[in-house]
């Protein structure tokens, strides 16, 4: 028995049901990002056809946030599980959450995108737009990497890059804000952007909450609310 | 009905989605970002190359004030070694679960605790095994004496061919516990109470124990072991001959008498582990790998052993 170290589970049918569940959030998450990546595109390109496209597709992963959940709670019944494998079903419980919402802030990307695409729009505001959009892809990229990986490195780095994100959608909002000073004729239009650069600032927080369900996944530690500093004194004092 | 609503709204949503999906699957645009991700992840669920050191314990085995205290125990049968150097703490009033696979030394290390392994001749223990800071092992320890302050509960209830309140009377009555009659009648009636036997039985105290059910005998078990006032209740799979219902009245029972006596208990059921102990020590070919809190041991083990068997990676 010394000897014996398995990676699975001596039930395979309860691997089985582990490894299920952790690829259904995979395919939601690649779905998510192809929403967001759609959205992004429609609202920069002013393409209002992809805009209605990425606001009619939100229901598919609606789907499958509900479908995951339930075969969750069918694991958390039938097999009680303990440990990491617990973690597990939790975090992915979580996880799921977080990605249903990033969808819905995607699909308001791709709502937006339809009136956005019919006014006469300054650049200026596309560009930071884009700066935004392309860091909020690369955070929700690397937060399904961390969580396909179980890497509390990258799950950290990304942690980190939000306070980024934050800060440019900060500029986002001054610039728009001198430019409805500017022009109240313009209210509108720099509305709608600003709620755009919202729902990507919102991308960016659901994307660092994944990262701290994959900190808590590996190393057992919930480190949601607590700083950066508290984080890496928590995990590295172990 | 709520069920029945929601059952509706997924098929719909399935209905309606998988054309989508089949023609999203087809799509080369899908393809890349579903696969960049899966084809890369780990297809198992260890999560982290845990301590796999088996020469200490790790957690926490020690306590201040012990109840009882085991230092360096080895336990020999014949020249086989059963148990080897355990060290550990049972604090006062407290549910300490043993887990571990079979054959492990869980059983044989409760024997020790009120030296009932002196009934086998081949059986040979070493090391220091202190109750109340008094070496049990000592030459003026009584092991009489020692097991009426360690009680023990076994797997099989075994009451005696006698009637349910002679099964109770017995040890009060041998150890001279009682003056007379009355003192004696209230010794039994409150062990059944305590044991939760009571109601069931009080109309019928010198009927025959046998006659009772798997569950009811196994209470009277504990009944007569607390008739005694011990100190220590040691239980080896109390629960493990018994249906789910008796098994939750006999977790309800030992969550009581946490706040009377110290508890040790050796058990099969990691989930019956969980319910009712406050610690937790996992046992591995007879060394103990990891003792701690028993709600971290189960969300969060710092040993690979105790994550392997908590998880059922292996038996």
């Amino acid at each position: 028995m010394n000897d014996l170290s398995l990676d699975s589970h001596i039930s395979r049918r309860f691997n089985e049901e582990l490894e299920a569940v952790r690829h259904q959030v995979l395919v939601m998450g690649g779905l998510v990002e192809k929403q967001v990546a759609d959205g992004l595109t429609a609202l920069l390109k002013s393409d209002s056809s992809l805009g209605e496209v990425v606001a009619g597709a939100d229901f598919e992963i609606n789907a499958m946030e509900v479908a995951i959940d339930e075969q969750c709670t069918h694991i958390l019944a039938r097999r009680q599980p303990a440990a990491s494998d617990l973690r597990l079903v939790i975090a992915v419980i979580k996880t799921i959450s977080d990605l249903e919402r990033i969808g819905d802030e995607a699909e308001k990307l791709g709502r937006y995108a339809i009136p956005i695409a019919n006014k006469e729009t300054t650049p200026t505001y596309f560009v930071t737009l884009r700066h935004l959009g392309e860091h909020v892809k690369a955070m929700l990229h690397n937060a399904l990497d961390a969580f396909a990986h179980n890497d509390v490195e990258e799950a950290l780095t990304t942690i980190a890059s939000d306070e980024q994100v934050n800060q440019e959608f900060e500029a986002i909002s001054r610039q728009l804000i001198t430019r409805m000073m500017e022009d109240p004729r313009d209210i509108k239009n720099a509305m709608q952007i600003s709620w755009c650069a919202r729902a990507l600032e919102r991308i960016g927080d659901h994307s660092k909450n994944i990262c701290e369900y994959v900190v808590y996944l590996v190393k057992g530690k919930d480190v949601r609310h607590t700083s950066l500093e508290r984080f890496h004194k928590g995990i590295t004092t172990d | 009905m709520h069920s029945n609503a929601r059952a509706l709204e997924r098929e719909e949503y399935f209905g309606r989605s998988l054309p989508a999906l089949a023609w999203f699957c087809q799509t080369k645009v899908w393809t890349p970002f579903y696969e960049s991700l899966y084809n890369k992840s780990i297809m198992t669920t260890h999560i982290e190359k845990k301590n796999n050191d088996t020469n200490e314990t790790w957690g926490q085995p020690f306590v201040d004030d012990a109840k009882i205290s085991i230092r360096n125990m080895d336990v020999f049968y014949a020249d086989k070694q059963a148990i080897f150097d355990v060290n550990l703490d049972i604090d006062k009033h407290e549910v300490i679960a043993l887990i571990g696979p079979s054959g492990c030394g869980k059983s044989t290390f409760l024997r020790c605790l009120n030296r009932m392994n002196d009934t086998i001749p081949i059986c040979r223990v070493e090391g220091d095994i202190n109750l109340d800071g008094e070496n049990i092992y000592d030459t003026d320890m009584d092991p009489v004496l020692l097991r009426a302050r360690v009680g023990m509960v076994f797997q099989k209830p075994n009451p005696f061919p006698k009637s349910i309140y002679e099964n109770v009377a017995y040890g009060p009555r041998l150890h001279g516990l009682a003056l007379n009659r009355a003192e004696l009648d209230e010794i039994v009636v409150t062990s059944l109470k305590k044991a939760g036997l009571y109601n069931e039985v009080k109309n019928r105290l010198h009927s025959v124990a046998t006659g009772l059910s798997g569950g009811q005998q196994q209470r009277l078990c504990i009944a007569r072991t607390i008739a005694i006032s011990p100190e220590v209740i040691l239980m080896d799979e109390p629960a493990s001959a018994l249906d789910p219902i008796a098994t939750a009245i006999i977790e309800e029972l030992i969550d009581d008498l946490r706040k009377n006596y110290t508890i040790a208990i050796v058990t099969h059921s990691m989930q019956q582990a969980a319910r009712v102990s406050q610690r937790t020590a996992y046992f591995h070919l007879g060394r103990i790998i990891e003792v701690g809190e028993t709600s971290q041991i189960f969300t969060n083990p710092q040993h690979e052993l105790t994550e392997n068997y908590i998880t059922g990676r292996f038996g």
